[in-house]
């Protein structure tokens, strides 16, 4: 029996956003969560009580989020993956500097902090289980509006490769569609690799926290 | 200030047939408008009082419900109160499951006997027989019985609808029966029915198909919101005591009698008093000498025995052992200023968030919880005193009991008084921040803030926490977002008025953002006010009970090669909820930020969410507005 653990982790996000010349983004999304990461949540709405719950701890960190539509399925399972189907407002993304709008696209699943702060390590980095994470935002930007400057297209991966992280941003017309997926497959790191481990989840923050900058034109 | 509660609750009527318990308690009988949204459905209850005299009193008990889901655990247990007045004559409980069959009966013997802890009390006459049952999975149905012989009853139990939220009634009723000199008062409050009266004598209220309230912040507690009824009686007989309380007046006049002569001071600290007030003709600093010297030689535990329940230990007492409970030391503190020639009114209140005397008009125990004292001043000012506490400055209140009714109780008789309200302006929070920003966009900073009145116990717990408790109030509670706060210092108790001082300071990783050559500057970094994810209509009345005024200063002080391009144009906010302000301002190398942000107190019909809501979004909207700095020459 291999104890070393293959079954892969997996979070897929899909947020559709349309924004206005007023600042107001409506949108729908849908979070999808494999293996273990659907067990992970299973028991995270069960221990929040209800759904209601669930989606209002959720979304506390997430200033500005209302939901008009939300749909959890199925809760009933042990195996099957779990979808979290969501539809609302996000007006919360929109900053405003001027007649430059702030845009912060990875609402539903950003990575905010890097997990790891301190200088050195003295034990392994252990993982429980292998990750993909990937994340696809469309941004309709309004009328009236043009794109500044977008985040850069970026593509970074430890030596060995068993962590990666690839953001594609690209524009047609006045959509703008991103896309960030994490992957990692070593589930155990030595200590004498965390400075390059601690160093690659910091892209990954840096990534996610770079704003989309919109002129008015 | 009254809302048609019973609007929102689906019309619930009188019936004059006789109160059934139903034949199932399958769950799939449950009608759906009562099922939705709830944890738990109260299927059946009956509660009758026989009073026999005022000596003799019995009581049976039977309620049961069904547990939707985990969040009704709570009702899985049923505690049952006894004394020396109080004899319990039967238990038990049966558990259906969700088809309504019986899965287990339990006797009186599995009710087991604990002494009453209230948590804070040292010694209490109360014991409990208590019984948890398990639960054979959800849905399923807990169904409790009991009955009690009252040698007297100081009040008969509160006929109150919902215990909590999301909890719906389907049948539930409620009886009393006394002869005609007894003497039995009644209040119908929020929605509640009028009682029939049965060719007995018996008075019966019911109440049939009510769904439960839904959760939603910023509504009133449930003793506004829930039908109940308040039934008391006229006189009370208990411990040997015994007392009119049919009005307030009456139940301030009984209490006088308990206080009489319990004032008596031994002649060393009559002394110590008139030492104390010696070289001041002010009766305001008198008092709060007198208020400081009790503050240091007594603490607060709490003892209820008996009538002790409600009469205090005499000041002899209390001077002796330095102890005492909230009627012991507001008692002394009576005492120690009748030493120095200054009138007070010990007074009895319901303090806290969910206790207050409501009903001038109606007059009963479970209304108040606690003692304070009133001292008059001959200016017309009035000083009320919190004896319990060591730390609170003379005469303030908080909002511990401010803001209410409070009985001074006197021996010509009882007198309803109003108590302290604190405004906004004295409920201030004044913060100023200084932020040296780095090149990456991060900051070091320091922040100084001033609490003052109800604001000043925002600080309360932290003057109490060290070490990783004190940094994990700062990380919840720091009112700026992604800071790190390196080191704190907290002080409290000016003596003569309330207000806490917290410095710190702190670092921030991202305080700016820089794109290409520019630097977008958060120019109100605080946390966001949340508001509820879950959209949709609201139901319940929104009452907001804060008087807060908060200010902000963000001084940035800013390095040579970063000069201002766009500074956000001042923005105000004016509503009914409160109102908003804020302006950016260059000061020599600095761009200062003021921000002022005020809610008002106020009940709104549940239609003014929407609005309430848009206010909340445009102040976060608004501390978002960023400023644009330019690197380079």
């Amino acid at each position: 029996m291999d104890l070393n653990q293959t079954q892969i982790n997996g979070i897929h996000s899909h947020l559709t956003l349309t924004l206005d010349a007023s600042g107001n983004v409506v949108g729908e999304g849908d979070l999808t969560f494999n293996d273990y990461g659907a067990w992970a949540k299973r028991r995270e709405i069960a221990k929040a009580g209800s759904e209601k719950a669930f989606l209002e701890a959720w979304a506390g960190d997430k200033s500005g989020i209302e939901l008009s539509k939300s749909e959890i399925a199925p809760l009933d399972s042990n195996d099957m993956p779990l979808k979290i189907h969501l539809q609302g407002s996000f007006n919360g993304i929109v900053e405003q500097a001027g007649n430059l709008l702030l845009v912060s696209p990875w609402v539903l699943d950003q990575e905010k902090e890097n997990p790891f702060t301190s200088a050195t390590r003295d034990y392994p980095v252990e993982f429980n289980y292998p990750t993909v994470k990937s994340s696809t935002v469309k941004l309709t930007i309004p009328q009236g509006y043009m794109v500044e400057s977008l985040p850069k297209s970026l593509k970074v991966r430890l030596p060995d490769g068993s962590a990666r992280f690839t953001c594609n941003v690209g524009q047609q017309g006045n959509v703008i569609t991103m896309t960030s997926v994490v992957t990692t497959t070593r589930t155990l790191y030595t200590p004498e690799e965390y400075a390059d481990l601690k160093s690659f989840f910091q892209t990954v923050v840096d990534k996610e926290l770079e704003k989309i900058v919109l002129k008015k034109a | 200030m009254t809302f048609k509660v019973s609007a929102f609750l689906t019309a619930f009527f009188l019936c004059t047939m006789l109160a059934a318990q139903p034949a199932s308690y399958a769950v799939d009988l449950l009608p759906a408008t009562l099922r939705s949204e709830a944890n738990a459905v109260r299927r059946y209850r009956h509660i009758r009082y026989d009073v026999r005299s005022a000596e003799s009193i019995g009581m049976q008990f039977t309620e049961a419900i069904t547990l939707l889901n985990g969040n009704a655990r709570g009702f899985t247990t049923l505690v049952v109160f006894y004394d020396k007045q109080t004899k319990i004559r039967s238990l038990g409980a049966t558990v259906y499951d969700a088809q309504g069959k019986v899965v287990k009966k339990y006797k009186e013997k599995d009710f087991r006997d604990y002494a009453a802890q209230d948590g804070f009390s040292l010694y209490l006459d109360d014991r409990v027989r208590a019984l948890e049952v398990a639960a054979p999975g959800l849905p399923c149905t807990v169904e409790f019985t009991y009955e009690t012989e009252n040698k007297g009853l100081l009040a008969f139990n509160t006929f109150m609808a919902f215990p909590t939220t999301q909890f719906a009634v389907e049948e539930d009723v409620y009886e009393v029966k006394a002869p005609s000199n007894y003497g039995v008062r009644h209040k119908s409050v929020n929605g509640a029915p009028e009682p029939e009266k049965l060719s007995d004598g018996t008075l019966r209220w019911t109440y049939r198909n009510l769904p439960g309230l839904p959760d939603e912040v910023l509504s009133p507690p449930l003793d506004v919101l829930s039908p109940m009824v308040l039934v008391a009686p006229n006189t009370i007989a208990y411990d040997g005591s015994t007392g009119d309380i049919s009005t307030w007046e009456n139940l301030g006049k009984w209490n006088w009698g308990l206080l009489e002569g319990r004032d008596k001071l031994p002649a060393a600290t009559v002394e110590k008093v008139r030492q104390l007030i010696a070289g001041t003709t002010d009766t305001r600093e008198k008092v709060c000498r007198i208020y400081e010297y009790m503050q240091q030689r007594t603490r607060y535990v709490s003892i209820q025995l008996g009538i002790g329940g409600f009469q205090p230990f005499t000041a002899e007492e209390v001077d002796k052992t330095g102890y005492g409970d909230c009627k012991a030391l507001s008692n002394y503190t009576r005492a120690l200023l009748k030493a120095a020639d200054i009138p007070s009114s010990y007074a009895v209140i319901g303090a806290g968030d969910e206790r207050q005397i409501r009903y001038p008009d109606f007059c009963s125990f479970g209304q108040a919880n606690h003692v304070i004292l009133c001292v008059p001043l001959k200016n017309s000012d009035t000083l009320w005193l919190e004896c319990t506490s060591q730390r609170q400055p003379c005469a303030y209140q908080g909002d511990f009991t401010s803001s209410r009714l409070a009985l001074l109780v006197d021996k010509n008789g009882g007198k309803l008084v109003q108590t302290t309200h604190y405004t906004q302006l004295q409920n201030k929070l004044a913060n100023t921040y200084t932020f040296d920003i780095k090149g990456d966009g991060g900051a070091v900073a320091t922040f100084h803030s001033n609490g003052y009145a109800v604001a000043s116990e925002d600080y309360e717990a932290l003057m109490r926490y060290k070490g990783a408790e004190a940094d994990d109030w700062l990380a919840l509670n720091f009112p700026v977002a992604n800071a790190k706060v390196l080191k704190h210092n907290v002080v409290g108790k000016d003596s003569t008025v309330a207000v806490t001082r917290l410095s710190a300071e702190f670092t921030m990783s991202r305080l700016a953002t820089a794109q290409g050559q520019r630097l977008f500057l958060s120019m109100c970094p605080l946390k966001p006010l949340s508001t509820p994810a879950i959209g949709g209509k609201r139901k319940l009345p929104i009452e907001i009970s804060m008087d807060k005024l908060q200010t902000d200063r963000f001084e940035y002080n800013l390095p040579a090669e970063l000069r201002v391009d766009f500074t956000p144009e001042d923005k105000t906010l004016e509503t009914p909820f409160g109102s908003y302000t804020r302006t950016v301002r260059k000061e020599g190398n600095k761009l200062v930020t003021e921000r002022s942000f005020a809610i008002r107190p106020g009940m709104y019909p549940p239609d003014q969410w929407p609005a309430l809501l848009d206010f909340l979004k445009k102040v976060n909207a608004a501390d978002a507005e960023k400023a644009i700095l330019l690197l380079g020459p």
